[in-house]
Protein backbone atom coordinates (compact mmCIF):
# COMPACT_ATOMS: atom_id res chain seq x y z
CA UNK A 1 0.00 0.00 0.00
CA UNK A 2 1.09 3.36 -0.90
CA UNK A 3 2.39 5.84 2.22
CA UNK A 4 3.70 9.22 2.49
CA UNK A 5 5.20 9.69 5.92
CA UNK A 6 6.72 12.89 7.24
CA UNK A 7 7.75 14.55 10.26
CA UNK A 8 8.25 18.62 10.27
CA UNK A 9 8.82 21.47 12.73
CA UNK A 10 5.79 24.18 12.23
CA UNK A 11 6.57 27.61 14.06
CA UNK A 12 3.27 28.06 15.03
CA UNK A 13 1.85 26.78 18.61
CA UNK A 14 -0.30 23.70 18.51
CA UNK A 15 -3.51 25.54 18.57
CA UNK A 16 -3.01 27.41 15.15
CA UNK A 17 -1.88 23.88 13.60
CA UNK A 18 -4.84 22.55 14.87
CA UNK A 19 -7.15 25.09 13.98
CA UNK A 20 -6.01 24.96 10.24
CA UNK A 21 -6.02 21.06 10.41
CA UNK A 22 -9.74 20.43 11.54
CA UNK A 23 -11.32 23.25 9.73
CA UNK A 24 -12.61 22.03 6.70
CA UNK A 25 -12.51 25.44 4.66
CA UNK A 26 -8.61 24.57 4.17
CA UNK A 27 -8.91 21.22 2.88
CA UNK A 28 -8.85 23.08 -1.11
CA UNK A 29 -6.22 24.81 0.02
CA UNK A 30 -4.39 22.22 1.73
CA UNK A 31 -4.51 19.58 -1.29
CA UNK A 32 -3.41 21.27 -5.05
CA UNK A 33 -5.83 19.05 -6.56
CA UNK A 34 -9.11 19.16 -4.23
CA UNK A 35 -11.70 21.78 -6.00
CA UNK A 36 -13.86 22.09 -3.01
CA UNK A 37 -14.88 20.51 0.61
CA UNK A 38 -18.01 20.02 1.87
CA UNK A 39 -18.69 19.09 5.70
CA UNK A 40 -21.42 16.97 7.04
CA UNK A 41 -22.58 18.71 9.86
CA UNK A 42 -20.96 21.50 8.76
CA UNK A 43 -18.10 23.17 10.97
CA UNK A 44 -14.85 22.39 12.66
CA UNK A 45 -14.01 18.56 12.59
CA UNK A 46 -16.03 15.79 14.93
CA UNK A 47 -15.95 12.59 15.54
CA UNK A 48 -18.07 10.91 12.79
CA UNK A 49 -17.96 14.03 9.87
CA UNK A 50 -18.43 12.88 6.75
CA UNK A 51 -15.87 15.65 4.03
CA UNK A 52 -16.85 15.00 0.25
CA UNK A 53 -14.43 16.63 -1.68
CA UNK A 54 -14.12 16.91 -5.33
CA UNK A 55 -10.86 17.24 -7.49
CA UNK A 56 -9.37 17.36 -10.53
CA UNK A 57 -6.60 15.24 -12.26
CA UNK A 58 -6.01 16.65 -15.91
CA UNK A 59 -9.32 17.50 -17.16
CA UNK A 60 -11.73 15.36 -15.15
CA UNK A 61 -12.87 15.58 -11.94
CA UNK A 62 -13.47 12.70 -9.39
CA UNK A 63 -15.02 12.72 -6.10
CA UNK A 64 -12.93 11.80 -2.65
CA UNK A 65 -14.47 10.84 0.23
CA UNK A 66 -13.55 10.77 3.89
CA UNK A 67 -14.77 10.79 7.65
CA UNK A 68 -13.41 11.91 10.74
CA UNK A 69 -12.06 8.61 13.02
CA UNK A 70 -10.17 10.34 15.72
CA UNK A 71 -9.54 14.12 17.58
CA UNK A 72 -7.61 14.55 20.22
CA UNK A 73 -7.53 18.02 20.96
CA UNK A 74 -3.94 19.47 19.78
CA UNK A 75 -2.24 16.45 19.71
CA UNK A 76 -4.07 13.51 17.29
CA UNK A 77 -6.68 13.73 13.67
CA UNK A 78 -7.51 10.82 12.41
CA UNK A 79 -9.28 10.85 9.44
CA UNK A 80 -10.69 7.41 7.11
CA UNK A 81 -11.96 6.83 3.70
CA UNK A 82 -15.30 6.30 2.61
CA UNK A 83 -16.71 3.89 0.26
CA UNK A 84 -17.16 4.96 -3.30
CA UNK A 85 -14.83 7.53 -4.81
CA UNK A 86 -11.12 7.75 -5.85
CA UNK A 87 -9.56 6.08 -2.61
CA UNK A 88 -9.98 1.98 -2.30
CA UNK A 89 -8.95 2.82 1.22
CA UNK A 90 -7.23 5.89 2.57
CA UNK A 91 -6.01 6.64 6.24
CA UNK A 92 -4.59 9.89 7.45
CA UNK A 93 -2.67 10.38 10.81
CA UNK A 94 -1.63 13.49 12.11
CA UNK A 95 0.03 13.70 15.62
CA UNK A 96 1.30 17.53 16.76
CA UNK A 97 3.79 17.73 19.89
CA UNK A 98 4.38 20.90 21.27
CA UNK A 99 8.13 21.91 21.14
CA UNK A 100 10.04 25.27 22.06
CA UNK A 101 10.28 26.11 18.67
CA UNK A 102 6.78 25.85 18.07
CA UNK A 103 4.84 22.42 16.89
CA UNK A 104 6.35 19.16 15.52
CA UNK A 105 3.76 17.78 13.16
CA UNK A 106 4.04 14.03 11.94
CA UNK A 107 2.02 13.14 8.85
CA UNK A 108 1.05 9.95 7.60
CA UNK A 109 -1.06 8.74 4.69
CA UNK A 110 -1.48 5.58 3.50
CA UNK A 111 -4.28 4.41 0.58
CA UNK A 112 -5.30 2.44 -2.12
CA UNK A 113 -6.68 4.44 -5.10
CA UNK A 114 -9.55 3.10 -6.90
CA UNK A 115 -8.99 1.21 -10.30
CA UNK A 116 -12.84 0.34 -10.25
CA UNK A 117 -13.41 4.04 -9.95
CA UNK A 118 -11.12 5.65 -12.06
CA UNK A 119 -11.50 2.59 -14.75
CA UNK A 120 -8.87 1.31 -17.09
CA UNK A 121 -7.78 4.32 -19.20
CA UNK A 122 -6.23 5.71 -16.06
CA UNK A 123 -2.47 4.28 -15.42
CA UNK A 124 -2.50 3.25 -11.76
CA UNK A 125 1.47 4.50 -10.86
CA UNK A 126 0.50 7.66 -12.35
CA UNK A 127 -3.21 7.84 -9.90
CA UNK A 128 -0.49 7.18 -6.91
CA UNK A 129 2.04 9.65 -7.84
CA UNK A 130 -0.82 11.99 -8.30
CA UNK A 131 -1.99 11.11 -4.62
CA UNK A 132 1.38 11.05 -3.30
CA UNK A 133 1.99 14.73 -4.62
CA UNK A 134 -1.14 15.82 -3.17
CA UNK A 135 -0.09 14.27 0.46
CA UNK A 136 3.40 16.38 0.41
CA UNK A 137 2.00 19.59 -0.87
CA UNK A 138 -0.44 19.06 1.98
CA UNK A 139 2.12 18.94 4.75
CA UNK A 140 3.92 21.90 3.21
CA UNK A 141 0.66 23.85 2.73
CA UNK A 142 0.12 23.26 6.87
CA UNK A 143 3.00 24.52 7.53
CA UNK A 144 2.96 27.71 5.60
CA UNK A 145 -1.35 28.59 6.72
CA UNK A 146 -0.69 27.91 10.37
CA UNK A 147 2.27 29.96 10.31
CA UNK A 148 1.05 32.87 8.68
CA UNK A 149 0.65 36.61 10.59
CA UNK A 150 -1.77 38.94 11.85
CA UNK A 151 -1.37 41.91 9.58
CA UNK A 152 -0.55 43.83 12.51
CA UNK A 153 2.10 41.52 14.57
CA UNK A 154 5.42 41.82 14.38
CA UNK B 1 -10.32 53.11 -8.56
CA UNK B 2 -8.35 50.31 -9.74
CA UNK B 3 -10.85 48.56 -12.51
CA UNK B 4 -9.70 45.12 -13.74
CA UNK B 5 -12.40 43.75 -16.43
CA UNK B 6 -11.87 40.37 -18.58
CA UNK B 7 -14.13 38.32 -20.56
CA UNK B 8 -13.30 35.04 -21.59
CA UNK B 9 -15.28 31.77 -23.61
CA UNK B 10 -16.08 28.98 -21.69
CA UNK B 11 -16.19 25.74 -23.41
CA UNK B 12 -19.43 24.53 -20.91
CA UNK B 13 -23.15 25.33 -20.95
CA UNK B 14 -24.32 28.26 -18.90
CA UNK B 15 -25.74 26.15 -15.87
CA UNK B 16 -22.30 24.47 -15.62
CA UNK B 17 -20.75 28.21 -14.87
CA UNK B 18 -23.42 29.30 -12.97
CA UNK B 19 -23.71 26.69 -10.63
CA UNK B 20 -20.43 26.57 -9.75
CA UNK B 21 -19.84 30.57 -9.64
CA UNK B 22 -22.81 30.47 -6.98
CA UNK B 23 -21.31 27.38 -5.06
CA UNK B 24 -19.58 29.05 -2.09
CA UNK B 25 -17.52 26.25 -1.79
CA UNK B 26 -15.19 26.83 -4.69
CA UNK B 27 -14.29 30.13 -3.65
CA UNK B 28 -11.27 29.49 -2.17
CA UNK B 29 -10.15 28.42 -5.42
CA UNK B 30 -10.87 31.11 -7.19
CA UNK B 31 -8.97 33.64 -5.93
CA UNK B 32 -4.98 32.02 -5.72
CA UNK B 33 -4.35 33.73 -2.44
CA UNK B 34 -7.43 33.15 -0.48
CA UNK B 35 -7.00 30.95 2.54
CA UNK B 36 -10.08 30.15 3.79
CA UNK B 37 -14.07 31.03 3.66
CA UNK B 38 -16.32 31.65 5.95
CA UNK B 39 -19.87 32.06 4.65
CA UNK B 40 -22.87 33.08 6.35
CA UNK B 41 -25.71 31.72 6.02
CA UNK B 42 -24.10 28.43 4.27
CA UNK B 43 -25.05 27.21 1.07
CA UNK B 44 -25.34 28.41 -2.39
CA UNK B 45 -25.25 32.16 -3.11
CA UNK B 46 -28.00 34.58 -1.84
CA UNK B 47 -28.98 38.36 -1.92
CA UNK B 48 -27.71 38.99 1.67
CA UNK B 49 -25.28 36.34 2.09
CA UNK B 50 -21.93 37.42 3.64
CA UNK B 51 -18.55 36.09 3.30
CA UNK B 52 -15.54 36.48 5.44
CA UNK B 53 -12.17 36.16 3.30
CA UNK B 54 -9.00 35.08 4.65
CA UNK B 55 -6.14 35.33 2.39
CA UNK B 56 -2.13 35.73 2.44
CA UNK B 57 0.10 38.67 1.42
CA UNK B 58 3.40 37.28 1.70
CA UNK B 59 3.78 35.67 5.19
CA UNK B 60 0.70 37.48 6.60
CA UNK B 61 -2.73 37.10 6.95
CA UNK B 62 -5.73 39.69 5.69
CA UNK B 63 -9.10 39.33 5.87
CA UNK B 64 -11.69 40.15 3.38
CA UNK B 65 -15.24 40.79 4.08
CA UNK B 66 -17.64 40.82 1.75
CA UNK B 67 -21.91 40.64 0.89
CA UNK B 68 -23.64 39.76 -2.55
CA UNK B 69 -26.29 42.13 -3.36
CA UNK B 70 -27.57 40.87 -6.61
CA UNK B 71 -28.72 38.07 -8.22
CA UNK B 72 -29.88 37.62 -11.73
CA UNK B 73 -30.60 33.37 -11.98
CA UNK B 74 -27.82 32.26 -14.58
CA UNK B 75 -26.54 35.96 -15.64
CA UNK B 76 -25.58 37.25 -13.09
CA UNK B 77 -23.95 38.26 -9.43
CA UNK B 78 -22.77 41.15 -7.72
CA UNK B 79 -20.48 41.23 -4.73
CA UNK B 80 -19.47 44.44 -2.58
CA UNK B 81 -16.90 44.78 0.58
CA UNK B 82 -18.54 45.34 4.06
CA UNK B 83 -16.61 47.79 5.92
CA UNK B 84 -13.15 46.02 7.78
CA UNK B 85 -10.40 44.04 6.05
CA UNK B 86 -8.15 44.82 3.38
CA UNK B 87 -10.76 47.12 0.54
CA UNK B 88 -11.86 50.48 1.37
CA UNK B 89 -13.72 49.20 -1.39
CA UNK B 90 -14.27 46.41 -3.40
CA UNK B 91 -17.19 45.58 -6.16
CA UNK B 92 -17.35 42.21 -8.36
CA UNK B 93 -19.86 41.70 -10.70
CA UNK B 94 -19.64 38.51 -12.83
CA UNK B 95 -22.05 38.17 -16.44
CA UNK B 96 -22.96 35.23 -18.15
CA UNK B 97 -24.39 34.71 -21.62
CA UNK B 98 -25.18 31.61 -23.49
CA UNK B 99 -23.37 31.33 -27.00
CA UNK B 100 -25.07 28.25 -28.09
CA UNK B 101 -23.22 24.97 -25.77
CA UNK B 102 -20.15 27.54 -24.51
CA UNK B 103 -20.80 30.57 -22.06
CA UNK B 104 -19.30 34.34 -22.36
CA UNK B 105 -18.01 35.04 -19.09
CA UNK B 106 -17.64 38.70 -18.09
CA UNK B 107 -16.13 39.83 -15.03
CA UNK B 108 -15.41 43.71 -13.87
CA UNK B 109 -13.41 44.15 -10.61
CA UNK B 110 -13.42 47.47 -8.71
CA UNK B 111 -11.71 48.14 -5.91
CA UNK B 112 -9.61 50.10 -3.74
CA UNK B 113 -7.36 49.09 -0.46
CA UNK B 114 -8.20 50.52 3.10
CA UNK B 115 -4.45 51.60 3.76
CA UNK B 116 -4.80 52.05 6.91
CA UNK B 117 -5.06 47.86 7.45
CA UNK B 118 -2.14 47.26 5.50
CA UNK B 119 -0.33 49.36 8.57
CA UNK B 120 3.60 49.32 8.74
CA UNK B 121 4.39 45.96 8.21
CA UNK B 122 2.88 45.46 4.23
CA UNK B 123 4.02 46.68 1.42
CA UNK B 124 1.17 48.98 -0.77
CA UNK B 125 3.38 47.18 -3.62
CA UNK B 126 3.48 43.76 -3.10
CA UNK B 127 -0.49 43.85 -1.69
CA UNK B 128 -1.80 46.06 -5.14
CA UNK B 129 0.43 43.28 -7.06
CA UNK B 130 -1.08 40.09 -5.35
CA UNK B 131 -4.70 42.23 -5.85
CA UNK B 132 -4.25 42.57 -8.76
CA UNK B 133 -2.56 39.13 -9.91
CA UNK B 134 -5.38 37.07 -8.08
CA UNK B 135 -8.49 39.25 -9.51
CA UNK B 136 -6.63 38.78 -13.25
CA UNK B 137 -6.41 35.23 -12.48
CA UNK B 138 -10.34 34.67 -11.30
CA UNK B 139 -12.02 34.32 -14.78
CA UNK B 140 -9.58 31.79 -16.36
CA UNK B 141 -9.63 29.51 -13.14
CA UNK B 142 -13.41 30.19 -13.40
CA UNK B 143 -12.87 28.85 -16.88
CA UNK B 144 -10.51 25.97 -15.78
CA UNK B 145 -12.88 24.36 -13.37
CA UNK B 146 -15.96 24.52 -15.65
CA UNK B 147 -14.49 22.52 -18.86
CA UNK B 148 -13.47 20.13 -16.29
CA UNK B 149 -15.52 16.78 -17.49
CA UNK B 150 -16.77 14.14 -14.63
CA UNK B 151 -15.71 10.52 -15.43
CA UNK B 152 -17.42 8.89 -17.72
CA UNK B 153 -18.96 5.64 -17.77
CA UNK B 154 -16.40 4.66 -20.66
CA UNK B 155 -13.75 5.56 -18.29
CA UNK B 156 -14.82 3.33 -15.23
CA UNK B 157 -14.67 -0.26 -15.06
CA UNK B 158 -17.77 -1.74 -12.62
CA UNK B 159 -18.28 0.49 -9.39
CA UNK B 160 -18.79 -1.00 -6.69
CA UNK B 161 -21.85 -0.59 -4.42
CA UNK B 162 -21.32 1.61 -1.63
Amino acid sequence: MPRVQATFLVEARPEAVWSVLTNPNFIPKLYPDILNAVASPPGAAVVGQWRTMSGRLGQRLFEFRTKVEELVPMKRFVIGGRRGGAFESFRQVMELTSVKEGTMVSGLFEFTVSQDYFGPQFDITLLNQAASLNEENYMMNLKELAELHDPGSG
Amino acid sequence: MPRIENAIEIDAPADVVWRLLTDTSFIIKFFRDAVSVTVDPPGPSAVGQKYHLIGKAGRRRVEILLEVTEIVPKTLIVTKHRPGGLFKSFRQATSLEPRGPKTMARTVFDYELARGYLGKVLSLVLVQRLVKDNLASYSLTLKEFSELLPLSRSDQGVRKPY
